[in-house]
């Protein structure tokens, strides 16, 4: 039964990747749900050691049925103040703007974020910006959501500027599919040494002080899916091209000298563009055979004929049954026992499938190398 | 800085640490629990149930429930788990706070389920928008929550068996998750006359013994989650019901037995177990104090549910306690069976008592210098420095004691400590992970665009 899950947890949904674009603001991102949405956002912001603030509205039923908005915009206000005052005594600065998203409940009685953050707007003395998230959906759908909330309220401008040659943007780029820093410190030495500069990264690492260049940038990286709709849409309105990072040669430098004994058959389980990056890297290696699964956006220009949307555990085991010599993805597929006998398995951390059980399995020169000799 | 690991009872009640769902252990065998609403409500709660085969997760999106086919999707979902796990003989259904809005009628869903197909079906909400969950103003004096209301969902399978009479009952139920050492005292009670058996809700070993517990004659709740199972008991089926939560306390267990002697009847033998049971622990309480030699202890109350009555406890015994960590769900939730002591406490120890009234998080807390300060930014809540070696994984051989020989336990436990004279290792303190260095690859423009906020 495709909504049945018996042995994988869910994946994180919406709300966690739109915090992940605001985890490293001073921000406040207040969840329009209950405060069981609190864990979603807590292990996106906390762990990664982020700036932001979270809270939830924490109000009972007849708040939300009888849409009493007086309720929500109170709370709202309780909660930014106290979040100030927690960032008085640690001595962060105070919040500079609020984030409102959604949760399953608010999302599903329709809740018209935009119009209750002008409401809160008129108490509070910052900018809002509103994510309509649902929590039914993946966190891939939260970060494009969250970058087209910034693009749209922030971003655009009314004129497209003149490019600077050399300055790039990092579309996609977000802690829930590239943890750890390596990655990105590898990524920005490769920009570096090819002479160009990082305009944003729509919150890796800045905030709205650096968004508002990404117009200026003469090139958009899409690190991960979840930047493809926003680099389509620059792409569009602002004729700044775009490419993916599996495009990209300098990562060529993980695999170059290594080569598998034999020709093995590889599947991937993770997030698209990582998928085809390790594809094409694994391919120069002498692997014949490379498909990328997904139960996340399956991008279709993007897809090579044989990659799977996967939609429940029980598409996963009939793919993994199909006898491949190795497998890759998050440990919590091996742990769950989800891996034949007869494969092998290679771990790649992805928090948003595994909960962030740190492994420090992330894409490098090392992990291509244990997967030569796996193989 | 000694520290107690809080046993002997460190899954006393429920582990805090884990889910608030309260299913992250079984509470009874071969019951499947299925969880459904949307993704955003599974995605916390399920890690605790990973290793859990006897537990699903039902995706129910918005477009799903707002065309109003959960029920379709439950009953697909109920065939595909009898299929997978045949020996299933109860399912109970877990929903969230979506599914309250929907107004399903889960309790006709449980029935016409039971009739057709034999098995016992019990649902509960895990309801983060009803008045009880929610912190601060809403929240209910009456203790509430998911742990509470679990336990008696999974209770009202009883309704489903076809004749359930506590008058005829020839036994004692013992309302814990907890199975009972040999040791622990509520053993005596099958000495008396018309007690065949006593067993815990942990003691069972299928659903089918869980099923035999109705046959009870009473019901001693030691567990302050099942007093409200110990209510629905005595409302729907008339079963007497004692509320007697663990307690170190000499007189207070003195105090215990007079409530059971009115509702079972004294036999000579028994009063000479209770007798020596009782010198049992004076001794081991006399050992434990020598043991000490008035070395300071702290606490990690965390896991117990009475920790101030505890906390009573050890000082009147004599004990030089420092500090004590309670766990911040006993203010939120205003338990009752341990507000006097607290109370008492509170009246003989204003400043070092006071910083436990307020909720965390709230203005009433001390500042962020102080080592108890209670901040969510700062791993472990409580703690400030070293590390505290705490148990965290329930192993499921632990048993639980109650009466004279949980005062035993806990004794032994404390000489054992004190004899090792544990070192708790210094760790340096929690950082979070830095940001990435500035790099000289960022672009800085000349004139910087301005931003635009426009919502």
């Amino acid at each position: 039964m495709k909504n049945l899950w018996h042995t994988i947890a869910p994946f994180a949904t919406d709300t966690s990747g739109a915090c992940a674009v605001f985890a490293q603001s001073n921000a406040l991102v207040i969840a329009q749900d209950s405060n069981g949405s609190v864990s979603t956002l807590r292990r996106v912001i906390d762990i990664n050691g982020g700036a932001a603030d979270y809270a939830t509205v924490d109000l009972p039923e007849v708040s939300y049925a009888l849409g009493r908005e007086d309720d929500f915009i109170d709370v709202m206000r309780q909660q930014f103040a106290l979040a100030n005052e927690d960032r008085g005594y640690s001595g962060q600065p105070p919040c500079e703007f609020i984030v409102l998203v959604n949760g399953p409940v608010s999302s599903l009685l329709g809740t018209d974020l935009t119009t209750r953050a002008r409401h809160l707007q008129e108490h509070v003395e910052v900018p809002m910006l509103c994510v309509e998230t649902t929590g039914n959906a993946y966190y891939d759908k939260g970060i494009a959501k969250a970058y087209r909330a910034i693009y749209e309220n922030i971003v655009r401008p009314d004129e497209p500027p003149a490019p600077h040659e050399g300055v790039v943007n990092l579309l996609g780029m977000n802690p829930l599919d590239h943890p750890g820093a390596g990655f990105y410190r590898q990524l920005m030495q490769n920009l570096m040494l090819r002479g160009e500069a990082l305009a944003t990264d729509f919150g890796y690492t800045d905030s709205h002080d650096r968004w508002v260049l990404a117009p200026l940038a003469s090139r958009n990286i899409v690190t991960s899916v979840s930047g493809l709709e926003l680099a389509r849409q620059m792409c569009y309105e602002l004729e700044i091209p775009y490419e993916t990072l599996d495009a990209l040669s300098w990562c060529d430098t993980y695999t170059r000298g290594l080569s598998f004994a034999g020709a093995p058959r590889v599947l991937f389980i993770g997030e698209q563009i990582t998928g085809n990056l390790v594809r094409r890297l694994l391919a120069s290696m002498g692997a014949t055979q490379v498909d990328v699964a997904t139960f996340f956006t399956l991008d279709r220009e993007l897809k090579a004929p044989q990659d799977r949307k996967l939609k429940g555990e029980s598409d996963l085991v009939a793919l993994v049954a199909q006898g491949y010599d190795l497998v890759i993805g998050d440990r919590i597929f091996e742990r769950c026992g989800m891996i034949p006998d007869g494969s092998k398995f290679i771990p790649l951390m992805h928090p948003p499938t595994g909960f962030g059980r740190r492994d420090n399995s992330v894409l490098s020169r090392t992990w291509f190398e244990l997967i030569a000799r796996q193989a | 800085m000694r520290v107690l690991r809080s046993s002997p009872f460190y899954r006393e009640g429920n582990n805090q640490l884990n889910s608030l769902m309260g299913l992250q252990h079984h509470l009874v065998p071969n019951i499947h629990a299925l969880f459904f609403g949307p993704v955003e409500c599974f995605r916390h709660t399920f890690p605790d149930l990973l290793d859990d085969e006897r537990a699903s997760v039902l995706i129910v999106d918005d477009v799903n429930a707002s065309l109003g086919r959960t029920e379709d999707l439950i009953l697909e979902a109920v065939g595909e788990i009898r299929k997978l796990y045949p020996d299933t003989e109860a399912l109970l259904f877990c929903s969230a706070c979506q599914t309250a809005f929907l107004g399903i009628d889960l309790d006709s869903m449980c029935q016409s389920l039971h009739d057709a197909t034999g098995l016992y079906f019990a649902h509960f909400e895990a309801n983060r928008m009803a008045s009880e969950n929610i912190p601060g103003k809403y929240r209910k004096a009456i203790p509430g929550g998911d742990r509470y209301h679990t336990r008696r969902a999974v209770f009202r399978t009883f309704e489903q068996l076809p004749d359930f009479d506590p008058a005829a009952g020839d036994g004692v139920l013992v309302l814990t998750d907890d199975k009972l050492d040999p040791a622990c005292d509520l053993h005596d009670l099958t000495l008396a006359p018309g007690i065949d058996w006593m067993r815990s809700v942990g003691d069972c070993t299928g659903f089918e013994d869980f099923l035999s517990l109705a046959s009870a004659r009473f019901a001693i709740s030691t567990s302050t989650p099942y007093n409200e199972v110990g209510e629905y008991l005595h409302e729907r089926f008339g079963m007497p019901v004692l509320y007697l939560p663990t307690s170190y306390s000499l007189d207070e267990i003195g105090a215990y037995y007079a409530k059971l002697d009115k509702l079972v009847p004294l036999t000579s033998e028994m009063l000479v177990c209770r007798a020596e049971r009782r010198a049992e622990a004076q001794t081991a309480i006399d050992v434990a104090f020598a043991a000490s030699a008035g070395d300071p202890l702290d606490l990690d109350l965390r896991v117990i549910w009475r920790p101030f009555s505890t906390y009573e406890a050890l000082l009147g015994y004599g004990f030089n306690v420092r500090t004590i960590l309670p766990h911040k769900s006993q203010v939120q939730h205003k338990e009752t069976d341990d507000i006097e002591a607290f109370e008492r406490l509170l009246a003989a120890d204003p400043e070092g008592m006071g910083r436990f009234k307020a909720m965390p998080n709230s203005r009433e807390r001390t500042g962020p210098a102080s080592p108890h300060a209670l901040n969510r930014r700062r791993p472990g809540r409580f703690v400030d420095q070293g590390r505290i070696e705490y148990a965290t994984e329930r192993v499921p051989e632990e048993t639980a004691w109650w009466g004279y020989s949980s005062i035993s336990a806990l004794m032994s436990e404390l000489t054992r400590d004190f004899a090792r004279s544990a070192r708790i290792e210094q760790q340096p303190s929690f950082s979070p992970t830095p940001s990435p260095p500035a790099s000289p690859a960022h672009f800085e423009p000349g004139t910087k665009p301005s931003k635009r906020w426009q919502l």
